[in-house]
């Protein structure tokens, strides 16, 4: 799966699960992640930091989650090596959404996998943003 | 295949102290102020929000205070170039960068922007200057800029952020292990073998390791981890004899080239003052050529003998140099590169120039040669804000990301700034921002100050009104006087209660300690600050005399019978007879800053 396909993916499957979509928002969402990517990066596979930058987008514009504080994130050595991606990355690894290789390491530049992809946006489109917004 | 230039002589690291500046660029700057969009919004600002925060900077008087520049940050512009030229990310920038730089000049501030050194910028939009200069100085001049913040992502001749690791190759020599001198005088072909490891080695970044010399190079100042201070860039030298004046030799080099930090395969070698060789080594392993598929790039080759090359040595003594100081050349070159360009266009611009390269090739040694401050880590925050979110800041953290690891660097760098060179940036302003209470942001806007560093705020001014805990640290019009003080003179550390030797070099990473920093101001004026660094209240009586104070910046401190001080944040004014500046206590985090003035 390339990056212009992921971006594709999270919105048919949000689409799919919320029939209470807001399209204004979507829109913004699909608007902000065109304008990180290049027509070449477009088509490149999708490394962890890409994907937790797209991620982190929709979390913030279509499902309005708050941010986390850094609890574990803070371990992840490599996560200074993406000053861009940085809070994102810490974002979807606080949250479970994408796991790092190890305990102090994620991977930024790692090459996802379409079934990991998937799991990483099942995980974050079934989020209950009440019950998050409640804790 | 981008290769890096032949350079010219004035931009060798030789000329790195010579005080010349290139391409004309314009001295004699205080520290810039204004406002920055990345700790506010990162890679989210948007033209509306720029709006809005120039509208702010004159409403809150800001303006009057010195706050004059306003700078887009990374996220401004289309992921790619348009007919070769930067263009403005329509959604976010619906007007235009140009309609943008007329508002904000309208309201009487500057404009500034962002652009990188590499093929990317750091958010990743491929629109980085190499290879474009000249089209994106056109651009920037139209535009009508009067600031450039100039990153160092993606840069293809170092392993820096989001570059090719293999980059290394380029910025470190191969491991050397001997050299060979064939002498072709008489044809006689004698030879003669000199290990390395008996050779000098100037320095602190390479060392021996088993019957080879590694690291010839310099370190990667990204991180906290390396001293700003001293020589760090290491060179090999031997020391030969020639018997007859220009007498022909032949030299090889024994070498195991990699691509891994530390161990590259880019030589260069001097023979006395002259530059003989300045290249890669093994022309099979450069880190931009195409792989076969499947192919990996070896980090580590072994060890061989190199092609030999022609070279003459005078009579007496000679020097036989091996090194490689590229890192450090080839990012000076890239960002002469745009001021060339700049310059080109309009030969007295005086287009403030910012150097983001996070401390990584140590520009406080080059860097005044063409800009006017030089980031010295990576980022103060990598949590900034967003619209409705200030972002976090930290006091604290064993990285670069807190006020206490940008200053515990910068208080030792003052020998690298001044008005004829430029200024040591810890990076923007985090006031306001989540995670820093308001004693912490007093403390980091006097560290600020007192280092000359760039002021420039990095929140959403619609979070301050005139008169709040926030607008009374940005808008104190002393700490102000004191950052933009006609002297140019960043701050000296005087003391430290941790300090083992020499207070103004020694780099001290332990923040449980007070320091004593004292700069000189105009008209014979010092400001004096006593800083508690620690996150603890500190009960200790610091005493700092006159005469010590003399001792270390001569008649720039005058000496009085007597002295009106000034608190800075709490305006009190006292009286000073004795000449000895104490304190008894200082909060957690906290500072007692002076204005000093010899009054009889």
């Amino acid at each position: 799966m390339n990056i212009e396909a992921f971006i594709d993916y999270i919105i048919s499957e949000y689409e799919m699960a919320h029939s209470d979509k807001n399209d204004i928002d979507i829109d913004h969402f699909w608007k902000e992640v065109m304008s990180y990517f290049s027509e070449d990066m477009l088509g490149s596979p999708v490394n962890k930091k890409s994907a937790a930058r797209i991620l982190y987008a929709f979390s913030r514009i279509v499902l309005k989650l708050p941010n986390l504080d850094w609890i574990r994130a803070k371990k992840l050595r490599d996560i200074y090596e993406c000053r861009v991606c940085a809070e994102a990355i810490a974002q979807m690894y606080e949250r479970g959404i994408i796991d790092g290789v190890g305990p102090c390491i994620f991977g930024i530049n790692d090459t996802m996998k379409a079934e990991e992809l998937r799991m990483a946006v099942d995980k974050i489109v079934q989020i209950n943003t009440n019950i998050i917004w409640s804790l | 295949m981008l290769t890096p230039d032949r350079l010219e002589n004035d931009r060798r690291f030789s000329a790195f102290d010579n005080g010349e500046v290139l391409y004309n660029k314009k001295k004699n700057h205080l520290p810039a102020m204004g406002w920055n969009s990345w700790n506010a919004f990162g890679s989210g600002n948007t033209e509306a929000l720029t709006k809005v925060m120039a509208d702010k900077i004159t409403e809150l008087g800001l303006d009057k205070l010195g706050y004059e520049y306003v700078i887009l940050d990374d996220g401004c512009y289309k992921p790619e170039r348009v007919d070769g030229r930067l263009s403005n990310e329509e959604n976010k920038f619906p007007s235009g960068f140009k309609a943008l730089s007329d508002y904000i000049h309208d309201k009487g501030l500057k404009f500034g922007m962002y652009n990188d050194i590499g093929t990317n910028l750091c958010a990743g939009a491929a629109v980085g200057t190499c290879g474009h200069e000249k089209e994106d100085a056109k651009s920037y001049i139209e535009w009508g800029v009067d600031f450039l913040k100039v990153d160092n992502c993606y840069y293809p001749f170092d392993n820096a952020t989001f570059s090719n690791p293999e980059n290394a190759a380029y910025t470190f020599a191969p491991n050397i292990r001997a050299i060979k001198l064939v002498d072709k005088a008489d044809n006689s072909d004698t030879e003669c073998i000199l290990p390395a490891v008996e050779a000098e080695l100037t320095g602190s970044r390479a060392s021996i390791e088993d019957d080879h010399i590694t690291g010839l190079g310099t370190f990667d100042g990204t991180g906290p981890e390396s001293s700003p201070v001293g020589i760090r860039s290491s060179e090999l030298i031997f020391h030969v004899s020639a018997a007859a004046e220009m007498a022909e030799y032949e030299i090889e080099v024994e070498y195991q080239a990699g691509a891994i930090e530390g161990v590259g395969n880019w030589l260069q070698i001097a023979v006395n003052d002259e530059l003989i060789f300045d290249d890669f080594l093994n022309k099979d392993m450069i880190p931009a050529l195409k792989k076969e598929e499947g192919e990996e790039e070896k980090a580590l080759l072994p060890f061989t003998w190199s092609e030999p090359l022609r070279i003459k040595l005078k009579k007496g003594e000679n020097t036989i140099r091996l090194m490689n100081h590229r890192r450090q050349e080839n990012t000076l070159n890239s960002y002469a590169r745009l001021l060339k360009e700049l310059s080109n266009i309009n030969p007295d611009n005086e287009i403030i120039y910012s150097a983001c390269e996070w401390g990584k090739t140590h520009p406080q040694n080059w860097a005044y040669k063409v800009c006017d401050s030089w980031r010295i880590l990576n980022d103060i925050t990598f949590r900034v804000g967003s619209d409705g979110d200030p972002g976090h800041g930290a006091w604290v953290e064993d990285y670069t990301t807190s006020v206490t690891t940008q200053y515990n660097k910068a208080v030792i760098m003052d020998e690298f700034a001044g008005l004829e060179r430029g200024w040591n940036d810890p990076d923007m302003l985090m006031i306001g921002m989540n995670g820093l209470d308001e004693t912490q942001c007093r403390t980091h806007m006097t560290m600020w100050c007192m280092i000359n560093s760039p002021l420039m705020l990095g929140l959403d001014l619609r979070r301050v009104q005139k008169g709040d805990w926030i607008y009374n640290i940005i808008a104190n019009k002393d700490a102000i006087r004191i950052n933009q003080d006609a002297l140019g003179i960043q701050a000296k550390r005087v003391y430290s209660t941790l300090q083992k030797t020499e207070p103004d070099k020694e780099y001290i990473r332990d923040i449980d300690r007070i320091d004593v920093l004292v700069k000189p101001l105009v008209n014979g004026d010092f400001a004096i600050s006593f800083i508690n660094v620690s996150k603890e209240d500190k009960n200790q009586n610091i005493r700092i005399d006159i005469d010590k104070i003399r001792e270390l910046f001569g008649d720039k401190i005058r000496k009085a019978s007597k002295y009106s001080v000034k608190n800075i944040w709490t305006g009190e004014v006292s009286e000073n007879a004795t000449g000895a500046f104490e304190v008894t206590s200082i909060k957690a985090c906290d500072n007692l800053t002076f204005i000093v003035t010899p009054i009889a």
